[in-house]
């Protein structure tokens, strides 16, 4: 049938399936155990994401509620750092004085107004008013002097600055 | 040199190696067969088959067997060394009382070379079925590697030593009676395909009339006639080539009168081949 060494062939054909039969367990096996791996990453990676979700959920709520506690915290407390009113303040500008007056509402400053310009000159004092807007958005009189009206710029600050002593609670 | 002496000097040198791969790798049937379990083991566990040293031993003694047909089982393997031993002790025995064992039937013994594939599909199936290591304690082959490791087994081996003794009786009994009826190595290894170039065939045309002489000296009384259905159970012994009074034994390698070199060759490639697979002491 096979001709020469019969045997041998059959027992060759014998031993090739057998290989071949191992090596074909082997690699389903193995893309098997892949599949695998890959679904238990995906797994993980799905349980990171609704964690992290939660997480952030949970850290917005945690925000709000200090938000709101802070809020009524300041509600209730009765006494801010300033004082309600209308206060006058001077500062030493280029050439002279400036007066300021600032209102101060729920300890808050709503309002700088330039009284008095001294002698200083009226183009540096109009471009110093800029450290108002700044001042009352940052609600100290710490802020930077404009560029070119320095003097001016200062002077303004250490007049609201004065001013805000005066408002300070003991 | 005369057929006397020759076939002195060949069981003198099949001997001494024996010994030596008794005393230099004891372990490598046990290993081999180790990584027939571990295949079966690993798809009952659906787990791949990786290269463990047992897989590599396995692989490694196929390999050679489909080369030089089964010299590891003639000459290399601890189990047929001590079956040999028995059986030199015992035939000293049997010539000194003048008395003769029964042999088997050669009916009988063909049949009976058929079990050791039971053998294999047993313990195949134990391992499939997870249940091989409630049967350690009984495994013949265990206790015998823990002798050969110079260590003495336990009581709960108990019903191994007692296979073994069975077996050892066997031995004693008929030549290579472990090998050709129950060896399970024995069994893939005889389903292996082995090179024709090196099996032995008898020129029968200028045999003598009604002689055996092969035959009956061949361990494993095999038709010694190259490629049969049956020459996977040639253990290479060379005791037929060095028995014919006719000189008609031959592989197909032809090189006459300088066996030995080629038995020598063969040892200590295998020999080689076991120290690479770390199976030497």
């Amino acid at each position: 049938m096979l001709g020469k060494h019969t045997h041998f062939k059959l027992k060759l054909i014998n031993f090739i399936i057998i290989v071949i039969v191992l090596y074909i367990y082997n690699i389903n096996l193995d893309l098997w155990e892949t599949k695998e791996a890959l679904q238990t990453e995906q797994k993980r990676a799905e349980l990171a994401t609704q964690t992290l979700t939660e997480l952030e959920g949970s850290l917005d709520s945690i925000v709000t509620e200090y938000t709101k506690q802070n809020e009524e915290a300041q509600e209730t407390e009765e006494t801010y750092l300033w004082k309600d009113g209308t206060y006058e303040g001077v500062g030493s500008g280029f050439a002279g004085e400036l007066t300021v007056g600032v209102t101060i509402e729920k300890g808050i400053i709503t309002d700088i107004q330039l009284l008095d310009s001294g002698s200083d000159d009226a183009a540096y004092v109009n471009m110093a008013v800029g450290v108002i807007d700044d001042m009352l958005a940052k609600q100290t009189y710490q802020v930077d002097a404009v560029s070119g009206a320095t003097f001016s710029s200062n002077g303004i600050m250490d007049a609201v600055a004065d001013a805000l002593r005066q408002a300070e609670n003991p | 040199m005369d057929r006397k002496k020759r076939q002195k000097i060949q069981k003198g040198v099949r001997i001494t190696i024996q010994l030596v791969f008794l005393l230099l790798a004891p372990a490598v049937f046990t290993s081999a067969f180790a990584g027939v379990k571990y295949i079966f083991t690993q798809f009952a566990a659906s787990q791949m088959l990786e290269w463990s040293s047992f897989f590599k031993a396995l692989l490694g003694i196929c390999l050679f067997t489909m080369v030089f047909g089964r010299f590891f089982c003639g000459y290399a393997c601890a189990f047929g060394t001590l079956g040999d031993l028995l059986y030199m002790f015992s035939t000293f025995i049997q010539k000194k009382t003048k008395k003769k064992l029964p042999k088997i039937p050669e009916r009988i013994s063909y049949y009976a070379r058929k079990v050791k594939y039971l053998v294999l599909a047993g313990v195949a199936v134990a391992c499939l079925l997870g249940v091989y290591d409630k049967f350690r304690g009984s495994s013949p082959w265990d206790v015998f590697s823990r002798l050969t490791s110079l260590q003495l087994p336990g009581r709960d081996y108990f019903v191994g030593i007692i296979i073994l003794l069975i077996i050892m009786v066997g031995m004693i009994w008929e030549e290579r009676f472990f090998c050709k009826y129950l060896c399970p190595m024995g069994a893939i290894f005889s389903l292996l395909p082995i090179l024709s170039a090196v099996l032995y065939r008898r020129e029968r045309q200028s045999c003598i009339n009604g002689c055996s002489a092969c035959k009956r000296q061949c361990p494993v009384s095999l038709n010694i006639d190259g490629d049969t259905k049956d020459s996977g159970e040639c253990i290479q012994c060379n005791q037929c080539l060095i028995t014919c009074p006719k000189d008609n034994i031959h592989t197909g390698i032809k090189v006459r009168g300088n066996e030995v070199w080629l038995i020598v060759g063969k040892a200590l490639l295998l020999l080689l081949v076991c120290f690479l697979l770390q199976l030497t002491r």
